[in-house]
Formats: C-alpha cells, structure tokens, sequence
C-alpha cells in the first residue's frame, strides 16, 4: 500500500487540476494534471497511470471517451468521474462502461482522496 | 393588508372558530383587501365549507412552502460551507446558485400566493426584482457590485482564483442587507412567512366533514384535534395516550419544569393540532399572540425538521431552543431547525413542550 | 415591477395571466417531481421492502406532490377536478394501510446458525437455506449444522461499499435491454463490482469466529436467494462451490453473492419477473460431506405423476454432475409409502434387461433415504425433492429440500394422434404438451439468442440453457436426467420437452417445421394441429405471468390513463397514483389552450401561428409576455426561447424527410399506393390537425398531435444544471400493435443511447432528461426534434423486428436518409 501511486487528472476547467494536484500530491503520490484531454491520452499511452481521474464533461473529447481509451489501453488501471453538480444520472453510463466510480462537483479533495485510496487496495489484492 | 388583529381572537386567521361564530365574519374581514385574482377561483365560493380536503391541502401547501425556503436557507448554508475554501468548484456551481436560489423563490412565491392570494402580486414583484439585479449584476454583469460584506474581503484576500470573489458576491446577495433598498434573499424569506402564517385559514368546528376532537386535558381547555391519518370517524375526545402523532406525544408528555410565565398564560390558550403519525401542525393563540409549530419527526434525517413562528410581542427569549436558526421581522420572530437526529427533536420538543404546557 | 421584460421592450405582463403561467410553471415542476419520484420508486422496490422508510417516505411525498398538482390543476380550471382530492385521499389511506402491515426488517441477524429457529425464515436465510433448516428441524441428526450469512449480511455488504446506488443506476434498464452482448457487459460489470469490494470488517469478523467454533476444514458455500427454490425454484441457477478450504471462505462467499449476476440467472430472474429485492441473496455455509454416493430423491416421480412412486436418482461420489446434468445417474423406483420399497431399477449404463444391482449403495440405505423424504413431505404437505449423500461411515446426510413443482398432467391426457407417421419416435416426457416449431441446434458454443418459437435440440440439458427457455417452443435432448435443474426449469416454464431421444434427435431436418408431442414422445414434420402455433406464441409473448412483487404497485405505479383521447381518461377512472400525475399533466395542458373551455378565452387571442413551410400546423403560446400583435403568424426567430430553438433546429433539420412534402410531389400516385405508405389501417394521415407549444425565454412545451400519434414534450433549461429538465412522451400510430410497439422499442433505443432514461409500456415511451448541462438538455432537445420526424411514420415500416436496431443505429449515426418514406 506504501507503492506511491501514479495519478493523471484530467479536467478542461482549470481551477479543478489546480486544486487537485497540490492536494493528491500531499501524500506522496504523483500526479500529472491536464486540461486538454487529447494531451493527456498521448501522454497514457506513452506510460500508463494507476489512477485517472478525468471531467465526464469536456468538449473535445469527453470522460466517457477517455474512460473507454484508458481502459482499452490497460485495464489495471482504476478511472475515476468527476460528474457535474449534482448530475449522478450521467454517471450511469460511465459504471456501466467500468468507471470505478464517480464524485460530483463540488468536492472536497479528501471526499476524492477516499475514492482514490479505495481503488488503490483494489489494484493491490 | 397582513397585519393582525391584535387583541381580537375571534378574527385569528388559522384558530378553530368559536361555534357561535359566524364563519361569514372572518370572510367578510378577508375579503377587504382581496384582489381580484384568478386566486379567486381555487376558494370555493363560500368559505365556511372548509373541508377536511381543504385544511389537509393547506397544511400540505404550507409544508411545501417550508421545504421550498429551507432550501433557500441550505443553499446559502452551502454556498458558506464552500467559501471555507476547502472544496473545490467552478464558475458553474455559483451560476447554479443563482439559478436555483431563483427556482426556489419562484415556488415559495408560488406556494404563498396560494395560501395568501392577496400577497401574490407583491411577492412575484420581490422575486422580478431578485431575479433582475442577478441579471444585472451577476449575468450580464452590466454594473459592478458594491457591497460592503465579509465574504467578500475574506474571499479578496485569501484566494486570488475569480471563483471564490464571484462566489462571495453572490453570497452577499442571499444574505443581505444590500445597498439602496436591493431586497435579499433572506428578506425575501422574511417576507413570506409575514405573509403566509396570519392567512392560514381556521377550522370551522361546525362543519361535519371535519372531524374535530378534543384533547382530554387537566389543563389545557381548548385544545382541539385533527387526525388526518383517521380514514374513518371515531370518537371526539382523546387523552393523551390515545394520541398517536409522535411529536405531539413528546410535546404533551414532558414533565420537566416549566417556565413558569408562559405556561401560566397557555392555560387560557387556544390550540389546534393536525395531526399525522409523524407529522405535526399546532397553532395556538396565547394571550394575543400567534404560535405556529411545524414539527416532522419520522427517524430519517434529512426530511425532520422544526419550524417556529411567533408573533410579537415576544413572548421569552428562551422559548426557542439553541438549534435554532431564527429571523425577526417586524411583526414575528420565526426559526427553523433541521437535520436532526430523533434524540435532538425529543429534546427541543421537551424543550417546547415544558415552555408551553407543562 | 418588471425590470427584465421592460428592458427587452415587451408589453407588461397582465397579472391574470403572469398567475396563470406560474401555475402551470409550479404544476410541471410538481410533475417533474413526481416524475422523478416514481421513478426512483420502481427502481427502489426492486430493492427494499416496502417497510423500509426508503419506499414509505417517498410514496408519502408522492402523495403530497400529486395533491398540490390536483390544487394546481383545479386552479386551472376552475375547480373542476375537485374529485381527484378524494381519489388521492383514498389512495393515501389504503397505502397508509399496506404500509401499517408490513413487518420491519431486523436488520440485527447478519449470521444465524442452521439450528436456530431464525433460519426456518426464507425472508432471513433464503429459500435454500430454510429449506435445509426445515429439514434439520425434522432429522435433526441427518442434516449437517451449518450457518447463513443472511440477507441482511448482503444489505450491509451492499451498503458499505456503496453499491446499492451503482447497481440501481445499472440495473435500471436491464429487463428492457434486448441487446445480448450490453446486457453481458452490464451483468459482468456487476460481477466485477462485488468482487472487487471489501468485506464489510462486522462479517469478516462473523466469518472468522465461525471459523474458530467449526472444527471443519472444507466447507460447501451454497447460495440462497429468497425466492430461491419457492414458488420459483431457481435450479442452478446461483452458485455453489463444494470443497472449500476454510481459508478461502471469505473470497467464496463474495464469488456465491456475485454469481446473482450471471446472465442466466439475472435472465432467469427478468423472465420470472421477479424484482431485485425479491431476490437478495443470503449463503448457506455447511461442512463438506465427503460422499460415496450422492443423489436426489423425488417424492413424485416427475415423468409420470399419477404412479405411485418415488424416484431416486443416484451417482458414486459426489452428486453435482447429477444436479446440472452432465453425467447420467442410476434411476430406483421406490413405491410411494412410509416405509417404501424398491420396485424398479435402471441402471445409467446398459438397459433395464441387466437386472443387477449397483454396488455402492445398498437397498437398505436408498429404503431409508425413500422413508425421510417420505416423512418430509408429509410434514411440508407437498411433494418434495431432496439433494441426499451418503458418507463413508454409511451414515445418510440430506443436504437440502424444496417443493417440487410438478405439471397438471390430467389436462395433456386425451391428445392421442392417430393419423402420420412419425419423424422419430421415444424419449423421456419431461414435460407434456404439444408444440410446433422450427428446429434450432446448440451443440458445442452457447449463441448469444435463440430464434422465438423454435424447437430446440440440444445434446445435454445443462442449466445455461436457461435463458431461452422464454423463447421456444419446446425442447428435445439426446441425453438428460429427469431430474436435472434444466428439466425442473422446463417443468416450471411449462414447455413441452423431452429428454433422452437418443442420437437420432440429431439428425432432424435443420430449421424445418417440426411438430412436437411430447406426451406420446413423437416427433413429425410439418405442422400438424391447427392452432397451436398460436398458442405457442401466445405463451412466449405473456410469459409466465407475473404478480407483481409489491402491492404498492397497484396504488402507485401501474398506469392504466394512457390514451389521452380515450373516453376512460377522465378523474373517477383514476386509479394509481401515477394515473392522477398523468391525468392532471394532460389536463393542464388542456386548460392552457382551452379546448373546449370558454373559460379562458384570453389565450386563444395571445395563441399565434409558427410561421414554417413544413407541413404541419403549429399555433404557439408565449407565456411571459405577448409577442407583436399586428400580425396573426409569429415567425420562427422571434420565439425568444431557448429551448425552442434547439427543438427547432433538429425538427427542421433540412437532411429530414416529410411525407406531405413526398406526397406533393409525387400527387399524381393512386390514392391504394399512397394510403399503403401514408397510413396504416385507418386511412392516409394528414397535417391538418393542429399542435400546439407553449414557451417562455427557458421553458418549451410542445403537444404535437400527428394525427394518430401523440407526442409530448416539456422542458425547462435555465444556467444551472439543477433545474434543467426534458420530458419527452410518445405513443400511438396507426398501425398494428406490433408494428407500432416496434416504433417503440426504437424510440427507445435512440433515447437510450442519448443519455435518457426511459420507461416503455407496450407503444408508451416517457423518457426523461434531468439535471444536464445547458448544452446537453439543448442538444437532446434538438435529437428529440429530429426523432419526432422520423419516428412519426416509422412504425409502417416496422415489418420485423431487426428493423429496430437497424433503424436506430442509421437515427444515431446522422443517415436520416433511410427515413425517407
């Protein structure tokens, strides 16, 4: 459980991967954060992430699309939805697709932090 | 318009009538400032024929009133929350705000304009002008905001991020006071319920379709009882232990020591309860002044809560017990208290209870 | 007073008509509400009972909304539908009543041992497991001890890792999706989430101080729904995992809970019409009995139920492959008495001829097992089976029992055939009847689905099989026990089956009509009784029918207003809950334009024309303010509606096809020809009935009337998600029921696909989009504009099923060409 764990976030509003990156990074982990999710399956694809946790709503290409992407690429990893506020109906599909789970906007970095350490003993056992 | 008649019982709006009382009084004192409004239409033509379909769908209207601006109260409770800084949110949660903040105003004006038609017109203007300095000043951001408030320095000083500033803006707005006459939201809240409390309608103990009992009580004299669970008539007095609305049990059955002042002045009181298993509408009169007490007490947390009105002169500073979030207008001190545990509504119950009756 | 409207120039609101507005505003928003709830509901009763306070508050706040719509309502229209308040009175009586009786849960018994008194409540401990704890009761010392982690244990495992609201978001659609290979990717995904979660620390706990009291070193994990072997008996369904080291228990007890999530069992469960709630699961922990032989035993012989015998079907070693089917057993005869005897013998290998006896169980132990089972069944009343073993000591251990469901056999008694010679002739009745269809082979890999109606031959009857059981006709096996899981199934299902044809079973014609009776065990070609496809199909479309599970249903969601312009859409035929939203929606929507109503003759003035060249004719209502009066039409720019604008853009999406533009140009058809493609049954349809929407600067409302179509839709989208919502609701056609049910499924599908939530009875859609973005709820706005123009005359062309997909794969990928018709 000590394995420092690799993290990319993925959102097009900037304010949320700047919150998020300091917060995560506090424990340890590594994070890289991006705001053009194009960049951010480039970046997958040369070196998968443990976690990614990536905006459902972004208007290139969307969670739903990153979800399917990542996990195609490696299915180890655990993806994490961040859905808009108060939207929990969008996150049906993105369960459905094997999202690990999901958090709605707003969120306190520990909310986030829980779901993170959760799919981290998944990955483990 | 909505002032109350102070000093004449009889004319207490939502007060089980007096038999020998006309109903037509009452309705001929309503009707002074009535406006011709479609409003009209939904009160049957003669009043005194309120049924039990009538008070039921009033006490219903009220609750939806109540819920409506205690979303008002918990959006402004979580907007603060969020300015604590430690969540994280965009430029859309704020507009979200305003949006909703609006929706919800829209529905109490809607709710009070049923239960009051003659304040209809007055509170769909609050609610134009509400809606209109968001747009002003929040949408289209056609002027800057100068407001003096708190959240705002705190959100100039610790964040440079353009959310939390717009975020302490709008927040500002919700809880007032504003500048240059600008109503709040809070004042809009104010308002509502100086409206809504006086013109909730009476009983009328005449009518057979109502089912008044009366409360067996060594006491209390005039404490009358409407079951709203009760599919079939049964029998017109009931004790205490006969009860089965649990937040009147609670209130009825503390035994701790009284305040001595009040309770004294509640004997000679009038009261009225709609009753449901758990929940509870009690309106009273107390030596000239209104009492209305809004209790649901089911176990599940986030849909109990307790809501007091009273009208001044107040009555004691302690009446209210400290959970409560209270606002005073000009007419009427009223509060709320809500997420509750069941042991914390047995306690503020007790607590009103004793104050009360005891 | 009115700041925003004065600065955009427009006349003042009238106060009349702003309260008018508000009430339908706070009446749709109500609707919404109550929409939303009752959605939650059918979804929730699927998972709680109706005790719990998570179905009885929002059904008490369903109530509260749907009277404050009926005062909305009556606000309207000048109390005219003040009987609705009664209606809902006594709806709120009767639910209070059902709510008063239902029992409250204990949610304290997360494990219970078999002894206990407890573990006789199939509630508690599941269907199996009170089984086993009935059968412990009466030999207490011929049932292994064991323990149940109740359904309680599978709440709290659900709870605590969050995954009753994934799996209610998941399982929403599932028993309306018809596509195999998303309804394998879902269940898989469930699988997925329960074995991936945690334990909860309070069962870890259970399941090592059990371990610590049990000197047991190998357990049997069975699992044990609640309607497990009932009424249904769920054969095979779930698993069971034998030999299981105590060191691996917990792992197995996740792997019992996830296999309530293969296909077959989520098919099975859909096709019983059985809810999730019904069906929670508990595990049934028992020390492994290591066997010599192993068997089942009948109390009725199931091939032929009016002989008086018993029948015990046995294997050396463990009794598994029995159960599922896969390995043939040796059949006793046993007659039908407190202290039976062994009448009859047919050995699995060899025939009947060989009269030796097997060697591995004595006649003296299969008397003893014949006298318990016998004992059993008196004491239950029914006819039973019970799983038995036999340990090394020779001691006899039974391991789990259930009612035995057995068919009506008198009513198949005088079909004789007596003209034809037979294709093939034998077999094993499994169960009787006739029926006829085209054959269907599954040999060696299992098919994602079967064609409905067909016979299906298999070589072994194994439990996967299970799934189509709701679409054939009957069922032939070249091998098979009796008393497998498949053929209890197939007893259950009632379909016309028999087993052990023997090889030639394989060399029936492929895909030829085939007749099937399988109370004389023969098999001819071509179709031979008259009517009996008929009643075949009618079995597969109805299904084995369903009560459903709560009867909160009744009050609450069943629907029976769905024709607006049927002459029972009136108050007093209201009869649920849902039936009063739906009625005051309609009717509000009724006042607003006034049909018939002289009340209110002030919006027919405001109402004005949309100017558009499509051929259709739309009279549209501003709700905030009047547009410029000078002029009768109001052309489409000037709406001033968000949301009009996007519903717009898709419906007049020039790449669209319509018909009346067709039909104009192609004028010099004969009229046969253009009804045949225009209309259905009842004639050619034409635009000129009118629709009617009503809109502010965010709300869009729309009642369009294709002739013999009905389509509604009600949106409201602001700057918040929040509030933003798009109702959406479609029926009717003039076609025939399959074809316009058909249209449906592809309405559907579309909507599906796009993010909506739906809900589809027969040709109703009501789908729903709430809580998007702005932009999502426009664009879905702007799909439902194209939908409605594709889907109007779709159902004509809906001649098979496959064209369900078809078409809304071509709706989904922009290729509207195809609707060109």
């Amino acid at each position: 459980m000590d394995k420092k764990l690799k993290i990319m976030i993925i959102d097009d509003e900037n304010i949320v991967g700047k919150r998020l990156k300091p917060a995560l990074e506090k424990t340890g982990d590594y994070v890289e954060s991006f705001e053009d999710a194009k960049k951010a399956l480039e970046r997958f694809n040369s070196e998968p992430f443990d976690i990614v946790v990536t905006d459902i709503r972004m208007d290139e290409i969307d969670g739903l699309e990153v979800l399917e992407q990542v996990l195609s690429k490696s299915n180890q990893t655990k993806v994490i939805i961040i859905t808009g506020y108060a939207t929990v109906e969008v996150a049906r599909e993105a369960l459905a697709k094997g999202a690990f789970d999901f958090i709605a906007k707003p969120f306190k970095p520990s909310d986030l932090r829980a779901i993170i350490d959760r799919a981290a003993k998944r990955s483990a056992s | 318009m909505f002032a109350l008649q102070k000093g004449d019982d009889k004319h207490r709006p939502y007060i089980v009538a007096e038999t020998k009382i006309k109903a037509d009084n009452f309705n001929s004192k309503m009707g002074e400032n009535t406006l011709k409004s479609l409003f009209d239409l939904l009160i049957p033509k003669d009043k005194s024929k309120t049924s039990v379909n009538d008070i039921r769908l009033e006490f219903v209207r009220f609750r939806k009133l109540l819920e409506n601006s205690r979303a008002l109260m918990s959006l402004m409770e979580d907007a603060e929350e969020k300015m604590r800084g430690e969540y994280i949110f965009d430029r859309q949660y704020v507009l979200s705000l305003i949006d909703e903040s609006i929706e919800y105003m829209s529905m109490a004006a809607f709710d009070l304009s049923v239960i009051a038609q003659d304040a209809s017109e007055m509170i769909y203007g609050l609610v134009d002008e509400l809606k209109a300095f968001t747009q002003t000043y929040f949408i289209e951001r056609k002027k800057d905001i100068q407001i003096s408030s708190p959240f705002i320095d705190l959100a100039k000083t610790t964040s440079s991020e353009p959310e939390f500033v717009f975020l302490a803006q709008v927040l500002a707005w919700m809880k007032g006071p504003l500048p240059n006459g600008n109503v709040s939201v809070t004042e809009f809240v104010r308002q509502v319920f100086d409206k809504a409390v006086p013109a909730l309608k009476k009983a009328d103990m005449s009518n057979p379709s109502i089912h008044l009992k009366k409360l067996a009580h060594s006491t209390l004299n005039c404490f009358h009882l409407i079951d709203m669970d009760e599919a079939v008539k049964s029998k017109m007095e009931l004790s205490i232990h006969e009860l089965k609305c649990r937040p009147l049990i609670t209130m009825l059955t503390s035994n701790a020591t009284a305040n001595h002042s009040i309770a004294q002045e509640s004997a000679d009181a009038k009261w009225l309860a709609l009753m449901e298993h758990d929940r509870l509408s009690l309106r009273g009169i107390i030596n000239s002044r209104d009492i209305l007490i809004e209790v649901t007490q089911s176990g599940y947390m986030d849909a109990d809560f307790m809501f007091m009105f009273i009208s001044h002169p107040l009555i004691s500073n302690t009446l209210f017990p400290q959970n409560f979030k209270t606002l005073m207008t000009d007419k009427a001190i009223f509060g709320w208290s809500y997420h509750l545990s069941d042991y914390q509504i047995e306690q503020s119950l007790t607590h009103i209870g004793t104050s009360l009756f005891n | 007073m009115n700041p925003i409207v004065q600065s955009n120039g427009l006349e003042k609101t009238d106060y009349a008509f702003r309260m008018r507005y508000e009430t339908l505003r706070s009446l749709l928003n109500g609707n919404a509400r109550a929409l939303q709830i009752l959605s939650d509901l059918e979804a929730d009763l699927n998972h709680f009972h109706s005790s719990d306070w998570r179905i009885r508050r929002p059904v008490m706040r369903l109530i509260d909304e749907a009277l404050l719509m009926a005062q909305e309502l009556n606000l309207l229209t000048n109390h005219r539908h003040h009987t609705l308040y009664d209606i809902l009175e006594q709806i709120r009586f009767k639910t209070s009543a059902i709510f008063s009786k239902t029992i409250t849960q204990d949610n304290d018994f997360i494990c219970v041992q078999l002894k206990e008194n407890s573990a006789k409540q199939s509630g508690i401990v599941g269907g199996k497991a009170a089984g086993v704890a009935f059968l412990h009761d009466i030999f207490p010392g011929s049932v292994p001890d064991g323990f149940v982690l109740t359904t309680s244990a599978y709440r709290l495992f659900l709870e605590e890792n969050r995954l009753h609201e994934k799996l209610r978001l998941l399982l929403k659609d599932m028993d309306v999706i018809t596509d195999r290979d998303q309804f394998s990717s879902k269940t898989e995904s469930f699988r997925t989430m329960i074995s991936d979660a945690q334990l909860p620390k309070k069962i870890e706990k259970i399941i090592d101080d059990q371990l610590s009291t049990w000197d047991v070193n190998t357990w049997a994990v069975r699992s044990s729904a609640i309607a497990e072997d009932g009424r249904f008996s769920f054969a095979g369904q779930f698993e069971t995992l034998l030999s299981v080291p105590s060191s691996d228990l917990k792992t197995a007890y996740k792997q019992v809970l996830s296999s309530r999530f293969l296909d077959r069992a989520v098919i099975y469960r859909i096709n019983c019409g059985l809810k999730e709630i019904d069906t929670p699961m508990a595990v049934l922990f028992m020390p492994m009995i290591m066997p010599i032989a192993a068997g089942v035993i009948y109390t009725r012989d199931p091939q032929d139920p009016t002989a008086n015998s018993m029948v015990i079907n046995c294997v050396q070693g463990m009794a598994d492959k029995v159960v599922k089917g896969t390995v043939k057993a040796d059949t006793f005869y046993l007659s039908r008495q407190a202290e039976p005897d062994v009448v009859d013998f047919i050995p699995a290998h060899g025939t009947k001829t060989e009269n030796h006896r097997v060697t591995y169980i004595t006649d003296k132990k299969l008397k003893e097992i014949g006298g318990m089972a016998y004992q059993t069944m008196q004491k239950l009343g029914s006819d039973v089976d019970i799983e038995w073993a036999v340990d090394e000591n020779q001691k006899l251990w039974l391991l789990q029992s259930r009612r035995l469901s057995i068919a009506d056999s008198e009513k198949h008694k005088e079909i004789r055939s007596s003209h034809g010679v037979p294709l093939l002739e034998g077999g094993m009745t499994i169960f009787p009847g006739r029926a006829e269809g085209e054959i269907f082979y599954i040999d060696e890999t299992m098919p994602k689905q079967v064609p409905k109606g067909c016979v299906l031959v298999v070589n072994q009857p194994i439990p996967d099989l299970a799934q189509f059981l709701p679409d054939i006709s009957a069922l032939l096996a070249v091998h098979g026990s009796p008393i497998g899981h498949l053929a209890t199934l197939l007893r259950e299902y009632a379909i016309p089956s028999l087993f052990r044809m023997g090889n030639m079973a394989n060399y029936l014609p492929k895909e030829k009509l085939i007749s099937v009776d399988a109370t004389n065990r023969k098999i001819y070609a071509g179709s031979r009784w008259p009517g009996i496809k008929e009643r075949v199909m009618a079995r597969l479309t109805q299904g084995i029918p369903v009560k459903s599970s709560s009867p909160l249903f009744k009050l609450v969601l069943s629907l029976h207003l769905i024709d607006p312009f049927s002459a029972r859409f009136k108050d007093r035929y209201c009869t649920s809950i849902h039936d009063v939203i739906r009625l005051i929606h309609e009717m509000a929507v009724r006042a607003m334009f006034h049909f018939g109503d002289q009340h209110n003759r002030i919006f027919s003035k405001r109402a004005k024309q949309v100017d558009t060249t499509l051929p259709i004719r739309i009279y549209a209502l501003n709700l905030e303010h009047s547009w410029d009066s000078s002029s009768k039409k109001i052309s489409v720019d000037k709406m001033n509606s968000l949301p009009f604008t996007a519903f717009w853009q898709g419906f007049s999406d020039t790449r669209l096809f319509w018909p009346k533009r067709w039909d104009r140009e192609f004028s010099g058809l004969p009229a046969d020809f253009r009804e045949a493609v225009f209309g259905g049954i009842r004639g050619p349809r034409t635009p000129k009935d009118a629709n009617y929407l009503m809109v502010s600067k965010e709300y869009l409302n729309i009642n369009a009337r294709f002739a013999y179509h009905y389509a509604m839709l009600d949106s409201l989208v602001g700057l918040g998600d929040h509030n933003n919502y798009v109702h959406f609701r479609f029926h009717g056609g003039g076609s025939s029921n399959i074809k316009r049910e058909r249209r449906s499924r592809f309405v559907e599908w579309v909507l599906r696909e796009s993010g909506f939530s739906v809900d589809r009875r027969g040709d109703l859609i009501i789908a729903w989009l709430r809580r998007y973005t702005q932009k999502e709820s426009l664009s879905a706005l702007t799909l439902l504009g194209r939908l409605m123009v594709c889907a109007r005359q779709l159902d004509t062309m809906m001649h098979e099923d496959a064209f369900v997909k078809m078409y809304a794969e071509k709706f989904l990928s922009d290729d509207f060409s195809a609707f060109a018709f």
